[in-house]
């Protein structure tokens, strides 16, 4: 291994969780890397080989990949810590499931409303498996949720299962509830507002009103509930969002990228996303992602701010999904300041390129001049066009391709060009596909005004798909539906 | 900022009509910020031109501000090719542009709207009517000019519906805001004031604006 010929130069991997996972990941990664483990809570047996701080609070994160700057309390003692990268373990998620499961086990069919609020996938998984274990055993379940998530393997199916079996999914609902016994005026309790201190909360023998728009009712639909519960995903798990908050990791959207956050270095070690991992699958992984970050073989940024150019208008500051750029070089423009690329924090997905009003963005990778009249993101379409023979000049992210390459592109006599993106939700870098789509809409009503009218295809498309199905949706107009 | 926002094609290509080689020349000043005519937009606007007519020259480029005849010397060295330019500037650029150009007519590729910021990233709102007499100390900050559909400087109007302009449910009622503000503020009293007549003298209806600053003028021997 390479990286263990130079182990005392290496910067060390700081471990940021007291479960057992994040024990023997600290012990594994630290065969291999120095690490620091640090959690909060009492040190029971010391580990070999690896810096311990029990006792531990996460104050401030500086820096960026390969030089991260940590702030600690360890025992009450203000303490600074220069890591390389991070792997946390958020706290685990209160066991809403097993409750559930034993309320199941009653003589009588009963009534029960499920409600969930911001949870992870693995939770709404187990959730859902719950509601249909118990329709199938009788009860009538309601499932309240702020969305149905189906993006996890398998989730469209499973969804599909319940509903057809008859578990009831209630979409943008208000609850209110009032207990049968004391009786309290409906609209005095709402569950949302009982568990903004806890992250989960069961009641017995409520009516339960559900204020639903997406019903088009005028009157709320009203419940007889023998047993209802309330869970708040972004409540679960006391520190998890304030500890994203701090590690500036936080994000509304689905990772669909196990491990990784959009803050270059810091890892995620959720079980709350996709299939859980294996205990040997976690720690694999996140040897290989430890290592392309530590290795020093980085990809060089690819994209560089020329600050003489630069009009400081803010757009790559706003629009960068990893939060990589700043304000911050001296330049001999208008302002004598320009935007900086934080090249420690920087994925290179190009969508500052792109998006660039100045066209002060530059893409330092070689240039591929052979006409085509297919773009694409490599990460989906890459792979897929090389299989299925059909060049196509490829691009970092769909988010990276901006109007001026999408025109430049363009061939004499060609009535329409072909961009293959990844399928919604499923971008490693937030929402390229929905980017490079709002352009391309843009440019296809500008289009409409040209004598001969041509038109520019999206295709999404996974590495799933098989090549000679992306072929024919390429060569021909029927785009599949996408 | 200026805001503009690109004109129809189908207008811009009636303008250059008959032409065979057209320069766009973007701005780098307020149209870049508000994303219409920078560098990128030029280059866009001449490659959708060369597009739709092959047998066209259309070429781009961008000086820093359209708006400053020195920046307009870095045009002089191309523009002799071309039979007409296409600005992606605001008004004043495309003024400029033919101030300074006597043997080319500028045409202009954007309709010039307003003062204005964005409120979030490709949102711009209007914020200023640049009327002259500004008197933003005695409305919270909230410009009744810019923001009240009626221009009215005593309060709002019998329109104003649950802080919304009789006009539009999208639009705020400005004297809502004022109110709300000067709340914050607590600086209500204020309006118990009664505010005489404008001095529009100072806004567009005194005739063309000029201001000058006597001490930092140069004469014509400097």
């Amino acid at each position: 291994m390479t990286y263990q010929r130079d182990f005392a130069s290496k910067p060390p991997v700081l471990i940021w969780g007291k479960t057992e996972l994040s024990h023997h990941v600290a012990v594994e990664i630290g065969r291999h890397l120095p690490v620091i483990w640090a959690f909060p809570g009492k040190l029971v047996g010391q580990p070999e080989g690896i810096t311990v701080l029990a006792d531990s609070r996460l104050v401030k994160v500086t820096g960026s990949c390969g030089d991260f700057t940590v702030q600690m309390e360890t025992g009450g003692r203000l303490t600074s810590q220069v890591v390389g990268a991070m792997v946390v373990f958020p706290e685990p998620a209160s066991d809403l499931a097993s409750r559930v499961r034993s309320a199941g086990k009653a003589e009588k069919p009963l009534t029960m409303v499920l409600a969930l609020k911001k949870v992870r996938p693995g939770d709404f998984r187990e959730n859902v498996h719950q509601a249909l274990a118990l329709n199938s055993q009788g009860h009538q379940i309601y499932l309240v949720v702020d969305e149905v998530q189906v993006s996890f393997p398998g989730g469209e199916e499973l969804c599909q299962e319940a509903r057809q079996a008859g578990v009831i999914f209630l979409k943008d609902t208000v609850l209110s509830l009032v207990d049968n016994e004391s009786g309290s005026e409906p609209g005095q309790c709402t569950a949302w507002n009982v568990i903004a201190d806890a992250g989960c909360r069961e009641w017995l023998n409520q009516t339960v009103y559900l204020d639903n728009s997406s019903l088009d009712r005028t009157n709320p639909l009203v419940i007889e509930a023998d047993r209802v519960w309330c869970y708040n995903g972004a409540q679960a798990g006391s520190d998890y969002q304030e500890t994203l908050k701090l590690l500036g990791a936080e994000t509304d959207r689905q990772e669909y990228y196990p491990f990784r956050t959009r803050r270059k270095g810091i890892l995620l070690v959720d079980p709350g996303w996709g299939e859980p991992f294996s205990e040997e699958e976690t720690i694999a992984c996140l040897k290989v992602l430890l290592d392309s970050i530590m290795d020093g073989d980085r990809l060089p940024c690819n994209y560089e701010i020329q600050p003489d150019l630069c009009a400081l208008c803010l757009t790559c500051y706003r629009t960068c999904p990893h939060q990589a750029v700043r304000l911050g070089q001296k330049a001999n423009n208008l302002y004598g300041q320009a935007m900086l690329i934080d090249q420690g924090a920087c994925f290179s997905c190009g969508r500052c390129y792109a998006e660039c009003p100045a066209e002060a963005i530059s893409m330092v990778l070689p240039q591929d001049k052979t006409p085509t009249m297919v773009l694409a993101c490599e990460n989906s379409g890459g792979p897929l066009l090389k299989e299925a023979g059909i060049t196509g000049k490829l691009f970092p992210c769909a988010g990276s391709i901006g109007v001026t390459d999408i025109l430049k592109a363009w061939q004499p006599g060609v009535d329409r060009l072909v961009i293959l993106t990844c399928r919604d939700g499923k971008c490693q870098h937030g929402s390229g596909g929905k980017r490079l789509s709002s352009r391309v809409m843009r440019l296809n009503r500008l289009f409409r005004s040209l004598t001969r009218p041509v038109h520019i295809e999206v295709i999404q498309v996974s590495a799933q798909d098989r090549a000679d199905d992306v072929w024919r949706r390429v060569m021909t107009h029927d785009s599949g539906g996408a | 900022m200026i805001v503009g926002e690109l004109k129809a094609l189908s207008d811009i290509k009636s303008m250059i009509k008959g032409c065979r080689k057209v320069l766009v020349v973007g701005c780098g000043g307020c149209v870049t910020v508000c994303q219409s005519g920078g560098l990128q937009e030029a280059e866009t606007l001449a490659r959708l031109l060369a597009l739709d007519s092959p047998d066209m020259t259309v070429e781009s480029l961008a000086v820093p501000r359209q708006c400053e005849w020195e920046f307009l010397e870095q045009v002089c060295p191309v523009i002799g090719g071309y039979e007409i330019v296409v600005s992606t500037a605001c008004g004043i650029g495309v003024q400029a542009m033919n101030e300074y150009f006597r043997d080319f007519q500028t045409v202009p590729a954007l309709n010039t709207r307003f003062l204005g910021m964005p409120v979030r990233h490709g949102l711009f709102e209007e914020r200023c009517q640049a009327c002259g007499d500004c008197m933003l100390h005695l409305t919270g900050g909230i410009c009744p000019v810019a923001r009240c559909s009626k221009n009215l400087m005593n309060g709002p109007c019998g329109g104003s519906q649950n802080g919304k302009c009789e006009i539009s449910r999208e639009i705020d009622c400005a004297w809502q805001l004022i109110y709300d503000r000067l709340k914050e503020l607590n600086q209500l009293e204020r309006l118990l004031v009664l505010q005489p007549p404008k001095d529009w003298s100072q806004s567009r209806d005194g005739g063309l604006r000029r201001m000058a600053r006597e001490d930092v003028m140069l004469d014509d021997r400097e």
